[in-house]
């Protein structure tokens, strides 16, 4: 098991590299130069060029790469351009409200594919099964952004019943429930089209089980619906699911990116676009490699969760989980 | 990576299928035949929604090409008449500068399903190639371009075209090519696996035997036996960067302003009032681009059955 965890946490290392490479090639096509937006106005040439020494800017560009990366390890993420605060700080107090929003949307999502999926799944080819399958596809053929927007028309100006955006009531209590009101309609934007996808997932995958030997061998010793999924079928079908969830978070990131934007949601997607709105490099590439490795522990706990639903993996320590 | 709904029970009752009846399936066709498979097409045609949805794409391919002709106005004639409601005049009423909806529409057409169907070219270009050349030659190749699609998979898509864009500047041009060059990993998984797995076939042992070359191999040998799966996917990956591109132009990043997109229509309502009091601003382009996707994606899913991917 721990053998497994650190292969896995190995593979990371080149990822990131690579990421941050990936990042660091785009900041040097970006036009200008970093130093005229740091460098006061009205500043001597030679102080500029001096200025530009203390930067770094006069070495090789392998040697810059080099002192950039130590730098964001070492937490020194760069300053932004527009506000002069650190991209690191800036990053920070956006992480929260996007975990949020991704984690209750995804949520949300399984909650309602795993009923749905399964109940089209053992009802296979019944008219309800076809009927939510275009369910399905409308779901998640729907742009982002107009289901945020048909939802705040519904469910905020025709129907008062959720705030239309931001995240607390302006001067009111900032309490759980002032959250979880403003917290809806965004979630259920977001999470809508993800519950088209898994339950489609999860409709596959009850079929695939159902295909096999041992649902058959229970019903016939007299396991009753409920039971068999609960104790036989529901296991099996996780070791699939969790590789797709696995694959569906960086669209759901992307997704929390335009909710922001419909919402007004003060998360990391709205930096993002005030970053691209001021032509702020340095916020940009914060923001860019902090989703990345979000993802990539996203991905992370992915595997670990393999090993812990699925026994083979955790005792064989090591090699690709079966799908 | 398919689209989201590859059934591997369906699959396991086809290869069955294949087992109990091999004369269905004559193992010299396969070889030479550069389009395989194509009979199965008019399968297509079984299920009402695929026709539709034919229908559908159709309709927008013509509105699309013919929407000079089509469109009642100049879609960039600012009128008098500015937020007038539907009416006999303007059947899907004018924007905040009193342009005309309907030919709006008609023209965000042609940039939707330009960049749909461009960008996935580009995409299943570079994916092909890559994932071909990585699966048939193997051991250093395929350990480098993979850790490369790795990392590229490792990016939110839209993060990375954001920075890309913003960078490059924002225009149409700009656009198809960021999703193209940057959509192709996810194909390239893709083909690399089915490349592996065709690779081990007698037929292509017998090309190596006989001597011919690597591409020879690859282009004319491998590629049209793994050629199903790759249209399916790249079916479902148009419908994919139709929605992509409609929320880069919403955000601001796409196509820009003056000229008319589906997703920049959308892009104007960010004000409450206007949300409320002018439902035309918003309904028409989003619900074009819901439709549009939906149909792709039921084509996909009607390839997928008809070619038994």
């Amino acid at each position: 098991m721990s053998r497994y965890i650190r292969r896995r946490l190995l593979i990371c290392i080149p990822l990131l590299l690579g990421i941050s490479l990936l990042n660091f090639i785009i900041v040097h096509l970006a036009p200008g130069d970093p130093a005229d937006m740091l460098i006061r106005p009205g500043l001597a040439p030679e102080m500029i060029v001096l200025q530009k020494e203390a930067m770094g800017l006069g070495q090789p560009i392998w040697a810059q790469y080099g002192i950039w990366l130590k730098n964001i390890l070492l937490g020194n993420w760069g300053y932004s351009y527009a506000t002069h605060r650190p991209v690191i700080a800036m990053i920070g107090e956006r992480v929260g409200p996007t975990f949020l929003l991704m984690g209750v949307s995804l949520l949300l999502s399984l909650l309602l594919a795993f009923p749905w999926g399964i109940l089209s799944g053992l009802r296979q080819n019944s008219l309800g099964d076809r009927l939510s399958a275009g369910v399905c596809f409308t779901l998640f053929s729907t742009p982002g952004f107009f289901l945020g927007i048909s939802l705040i028309y519904l469910f905020a100006l025709k129907i008062p019943l959720f705030p239309p955006s931001g995240m607390y009531t302006l001067g009111g209590e900032r309490g759980f429930l002032d959250v979880a009101r403003h917290l809806a309609l965004p979630a259920a934007a977001l999470a809508l089209p993800g519950a088209g996808v898994y339950t489609r997932y999860v409709r596959s995958c009850t079929l695939e089980v159902l295909s096999q030997d041992y649902p058959r061998g229970a019903r016939a010793k007299g396991a009753r619906t409920f039971r068999l999924l609960r104790v036989h079928m529901l296991r099996n079908m996780m070791i699939t699911m969790v590789s797709v969830i696995g694959m569906e978070i960086p669209p759901l990131f992307c997704g929390a990116v335009v909710a922001d934007r419909v919402f007004a949601w003060p998360g990391i997607g709205k930096l993002t676009m005030d970053a691209i709105a001021a032509r702020d490099y340095p916020v940009l590439l914060g923001v860019n490699l902090i989703a990345a490795i979000i993802i990539l522990l996203a991905n992370l706990g992915t595997d670990l969760l393999y090993c812990w639903i699925d026994p083979r993996i955790r005792y064989s320590g090591k090699g690709e989980p079966p799908c | 990576m398919l689209g989201p709904f590859r059934s591997r029970e369906k699959k396991a009752a086809s290869r069955e299928e294949k087992a109990a009846i091999p004369a269905a399936r004559p193992l010299g066709r396969r070889v030479g035949s550069r389009l395989p498979h194509l009979p199965r097409l008019p399968r297509l045609a079984r299920r009402p929604a695929t026709v539709v949805s034919l229908l559908l794409l159709f309709s927008l391919i013509f509105c699309g090409i013919f929407a000079p002709w089509l469109a009642p106005y100049d879609p960039f004639l600012m009128g008098k008449t500015v937020l007038a409601p539907p009416d006999a005049g303007h059947w899907l009423g004018t924007d905040q500068l009193g342009r005309d909806n309907l030919s709006r529409l008609l023209y965000g057409a042609r940039i939707s399903l330009a960049t749909g169907f461009l960008t996935v070219g580009i995409s299943a270009f570079l994916g092909v190639t890559v994932g071909l050349v990585s699966g048939y030659y193997g051991k250093a190749v395929d350990l480098v371009l993979m850790r490369v699609t790795d990392i590229f998979l490792s990016f939110p898509l839209l993060m990375l075209i954001l920075v890309v864009v913003s960078v490059l500047g924002a225009s149409l041009r700009n656009i198809i090519l960021v999703l193209g060059c940057l959509g192709w990993p996810a194909l390239a998984r893709l083909v690399r696996g089915e490349t592996l797995a065709v690779k081990q076939r007698d037929y292509i042992q017998i090309c190596r035997v006989l001597g011919f070359s690597g591409p020879r191999i690859m282009l004319a040998h491998i590629l049209p036996n793994i050629a199903r799966p790759i249209l399916v996917a790249a079916t479902f990956a148009v419908a994919k960067n139709i929605l992509l591109e409609s929320a880069l132009s919403f955000l601001g990043v796409g196509v820009p302003l003056p000229a008319p997109s589906w997703g920049n229509m959308l892009a104007g309502i960010q004000s409450i009032s206007l949300l409320t009091k002018y439902y035309w601003l918003w309904l028409a382009p989003g619900l074009a681009i819901l439709l549009c996707a939906l149909a792709v994606n039921f084509l996909g899913e009607a390839l997928m059955e008809a070619l038994e991917v």
